[in-house]
């Protein structure tokens, strides 16, 4: 019955498929460019920032930006370029561990109640409620409160109340997922229930959630300038771009400078991860080649 | 002895306003290596049936036998000792492939799963498969989207095959496909059962699909069985008043005999909380007070079994 | 003027999308006289639905063009008229049943309204009078006239179908275009729904084509079969010619794929391989690469239908050898 069959074309590695199809998009390469340069930055931090970023110098207060401060001083008179380059570290890792921490809850939550259903469902719902009937901030700051400062309890604090949003997402689509005929195909050829959610159920419902994510991001880095401007969370003299940012409310009407940086690296951090997660969607849809 | 074999097998859903009664006391065997047809309208329990039999829905009452043995309730443990005997064949070849997996992947997870096989023979099998079914080499590598329906559904029977049936429910396995591609799935089909020995349960709305492929065939109204019989006697001599009426509606190519169509009046009631008695008595020209009573499936002929209580006096056997 | 009623000419149809070009319709000719019914035979993607809605000029604005050909009905070209004109004749002149009852009708409307809403758009009747008439052709599709104020979802399919059917007719149309109308239904319904066609159009001597992959449905009501393969029709002619004298190799392998209801085969012999792909139809015979009595020429050469007697029309280049290339194969 096999006529003329040719022969069979090579298999590729899955990851380096998905990479090169990433990269085919421009847009994933302009994305990953710019959080390439910011986590750099943060990185190098110390070694690039030309002044001390907690050094204040009274005499040089609410500077523009000038050649001998790049990004012009704050009311203290610190280097904001400083502060900002240092501020990097903070927020960069506060806005992607939000994300990380609380995706894989919203995936796992997420991922047994919209498979199982039934009581495994109502029960994680009821629960996600009950979070959820608390304003996110309050949440944050109640947990903020109750734990202590430190960055793993800042994390802590600002995840919970996202995981909600994750979680229903994935419930939503894969409630859609649940119902093809596949998944109950897997299931005729013995495949473990786990199985099922890993390699049938998991890849085609997880679509909706990598845009969320990039949105995540920059709510994570805001909430935690929210935090810290009520004395939870990360204290002054350290910087963070959300706290800069909040800061600079009261001065923004003779000195924009001290907002429109931090808003700028904000706004850079969620578009380059908006960019690649448009482009990762896409690169790992088989069906757009 | 028949390979498998149901008796007074019952599945009811409850739903909002009721329950409904999807399949309600049927009784066949089917012999090995044998084709049983099932035919019916929408909403008649074909599907229901056949999902019962390899344990995709939970029977409410009644036995199923695979190979002399009772399987109708199984532990999780022992559910998985059948699963690779009892396989299934979907009607939409659309859906029932995963979009993200290629036709190796999909066929090699099965061959893993059925654990016949060392890791390294999988690659081997898989070309083996393929090569049965009928997919060329060079498509090992493409996703079901960039396959048309006939070749999914070949990729969705390669992947049953790989579990090593012997019994396979082909649930409407051509119904989604065009009418020359719907020819060569059930030949392939028909030469597999040939070579593997396999035994199909068919269920199809299409009646010329089903008494080509049949060797028995069983007709069902609303849940219930009206009859069974061999597929050339039910065609020949169709005895209960709704296969009738049903063989009759078929549109023939046969331009030079034009037959005398039975035109049923009304729609198929609701399977929800049906009186007892015969469900087709409301669109039946023969229906009397007796019909209200529950039937019985009744020998008229060797292997011709009709459920109605008007069979005598309808037909004069 | 009776004998062409509906003439449609050399029509060709594109789609193009994303910068491919699908050649869809490719050079159809066919007329109708009034009162009969053609019936159109193919497979997904033949063409046969581009087609119905070119004649109903009903193609989407963006992506589909009409590339060439006439389409007229009783002398006047329908693809010169203006979509005013058009308009008024869409319903009144030319009716179309669609294949999916389940989306033709508005979920929000009652279906009593929804066909009220046709009769108004063509006609001046008082309110009074238009409830009149979408209530006597309710009742004409089997649907007492007292559920004219249920909404479509109260229906259940084969009674959503007929309400579609009784849209299509309220205005009494002179062709009406049945594409796959009774694919969706359960046999027994669409006998029904078969037969009430078939009186109405008796009745009110109604010109009807019928599309339908199903060659029984198109047995039991056409007077002539047209056989449509990638855009064109292949082979046509009446009834009894088609069927009992099939000549084209596809329309031989389209009835070798069905199983007969009298006859035993123990194997079918259908066409093998694919329809070919729309957008890179083949050289020559669009037919060839799936005939097994393809030669050279049928590579290179486009076949034009011809004539095998009695208007009995096939599009093969070898249509003269094909009695013997048969029995050598066999």
């Amino acid at each position: 019955m096999a006529n003329n069959s040719t022969a069979a074309p090579k298999k590729q590695n899955q990851f380096l498929v998905v990479l090169k199809r990433l990269f085919k998009r421009k847009t994933a390469v302009a994305g990953a460019i710019i959080l390439l340069i910011l986590t750099l930055s943060a990185i190098f931090a110390p070694l690039i920032a030309p002044y001390n970023y907690t050094e204040l110098n009274v005499k040089e207060r609410l500077q523009g930006p000038s050649l001998r401060h790049l990004c012009g001083t704050d009311e203290f008179g610190r280097d904001l370029l400083s502060r900002l380059l240092m501020g990097g570290r903070y927020s960069l890792r506060v806005g992607i561990s939000v994300v990380a921490f609380s995706l894989v809850f919203g995936v796992i939550l997420g991922s047994l109640s919209g498979y199982f259903g039934g009581w495994v469902d109502n029960l994680i719902m009821r629960f996600l409620d009950i979070v959820h009937a608390i304003p996110g901030m309050l949440l944050a700051i109640m947990l903020s409160a109750l734990l202590g400062n430190g960055f793993g309890n800042t994390i802590l604090a600002l995840s919970v109340g996202s995981i909600n949003g994750y979680a229903r997402t994935l419930r939503a689509s894969i409630m859609r997922v649940r119902k093809a005929e596949y998944i109950e195909a897997a299931a005729t050829i013995k495949a473990s229930n786990a199985r099922i959610i890993m390699s049938h159920v998991l890849p085609n419902s997880i679509a909706p959630l990598i845009v969320q994510c990039t949105m995540g991001c920059a709510n994570g880095i805001l909430s935690a300038a929210s935090l810290s401007y009520i004395g939870l969370g990360i204290q002054p003299p350290e910087a963070e771009w959300g706290a800069m940012l909040s800061g600079a409310r009261s001065y923004i009407r003779d000195y924009p400078h001290m907002g429109i940086f931090p808003g700028i690296l904000i706004a850079l951090v969620v578009l380059s991860f908006n960019l690649i997660g448009d482009a990762l969607r896409d690169a790992l849809d088989p069906k757009l080649k | 002895m028949a390979l498998i074999e149901v008796k007074e097998l019952k599945t009811y859903f409850k739903v909002a306003r009721g329950t409904v009664h999807a399949v309600d006391g049927v009784t066949f065997k089917i012999e090995e290596g044998k084709t049983m047809g099932v035919v019916g309208e929408s909403g008649c329990g074909k599907t229901t049936l056949g999902r019962t039999i390899i344990h995709l829905e939970e029977s409410t009452d009644g036995q199923i036998f695979y190979d002399g043995k009772d399987i109708t309730r199984l532990r999780r443990k022992e559910l998985n000792d059948y699963r690779d005997k009892l396989q299934i064949i979907f009607q939409d070849p659309y859906s029932s492939l995963n979009p993200r997996k290629t036709v190796e992947d999909t066929i090699q997870e099965a061959l893993y799963l059925s654990k016949r096989f060392d890791k390294s023979q999988l690659a081997g099998e898989v070309t083996k498969l393929m090569n049965m079914v009928g997919i060329d080499q060079r498509l090992r590598l493409s996703y079901p989207h960039e396959l048309d329906g006939g070749r999914r559904q070949r990729v969705v029977i390669a992947r049953t095959l790989a579990m090593h049936p012997k019994f396979i429910v082909c649930d409407e396995p051509v119904s989604a496909l065009d009418v020359s591609i719907q020819a060569q799935v059930l030949n392939l089909l028909q030469d597999l059962q040939e070579e593997l020995g396999l035994t199909y349960m068919f269920i199809t709305h299409d009646l010329s699909v089903v008494r080509h492929i049949s060797d028995d065939i069983c007709v069902m109204y609303l849940g219930q069985l009206v009859e069974t019989s061999p597929s050339k006697e039910l065609f020949k001599h169709p005895y209960h008043p709704y296969t009738e009426a049903l063989l009759s509606s078929i549109p023939s190519t046969d331009i030079h005999h034009k037959r005398e169509r039975i035109l049923l009046k009304g729609e198929i009631t609701s399977p929800i909380d049906p009186e007892p008695g015969c469900r087709f008595a409301a669109r039946c020209p023969y229906a009397t007070e007796a019909c209200k009573q529950p039937q019985k499936l009744e020998e008229v002929e060797p292997n011709h079994f009709v459920s109605c209580c008007r069979i005598h006096e309808i037909r004069g056997i | 003027m009776e004998k062409d009623f509906l003439k449609v000419e050399d029509l060709f149809v594109e789609y193009t999308s994303e910068g491919s070009t699908v050649h869809a319709v490719n050079g159809m000719s066919v007329s109708l006289e009034k009162g009969k019914t053609l019936g159109v035979v193919g497979e997904t993607g033949a063409g046969k639905t581009t087609l119905a809605k070119s004649i109903m000029r009903i193609l989407p604005d963006v992506g589909a063009f009409i590339r060439g050909g006439k389409i007229s009905l009783e002398g006047q070209d329908l693809l010169e008229l203006k979509e005013e004109e058009m308009i008024k004749i869409r319903g009144r002149k030319i009716s179309m049943i669609f294949q999916d009852p389940m989306t033709a009708l508005n979920p929000t409307m009652t279906v009593g309204k929804q066909i009220a809403e046709v009769i108004e758009a063509h006609n001046n009747f008082s309110k009074e009078e238009t409830r009149k008439r979408a209530e006597s052709m309710l009742e004409m599709v089997g649907i007492p006239a007292e559920r004219y104020d249920e909404y479509p979802h109260q229906f259940s399919g084969g009674m959503k179908q007929r309400i579609v059917i009784a849209i299509a007719l309220a205005c009494d149309p002179e062709l009406l275009i049945a594409d796959e109308s009774t694919t969706a239904l359960d046999v027994t319904i669409q006998a029904q729904v078969l037969d009430m066609i078939r009186g109405l159009r008796d009745q009110f001597q109604t010109s009807l084509i019928m599309i339908t992959h199903d060659l029984g449905i198109i047995a039991e009501m056409s007077d002539y079969v047209a056989v449509t393969y990638a855009g064109q029709f292949i082979e046509y002619g009446s009834l009894e010619q088609i069927y009992d004298h099939p000549t084209h190799p596809y329309t031989v392998g389209l009835f070798g794929s069905i199983p007969h209801l009298h006859e035993d085969v123990r194997r079918l012999t259908p066409v093998e391989g694919l329809m070919p792909d729309p957008t890179n139809l083949p050289q020559g015979c669009k037919f060839n690469p799936r005939c097994k009595f393809a030669c050279e020429r049928c590579r290179q050469e486009k076949p034009q239908m011809v004539d095998i007697g009695g208007g009995h029309l096939c599009r093969c280049l070898r249509v003269h050898e094909l009695e013997e290339l048969r029995n050598g194969i066999d």
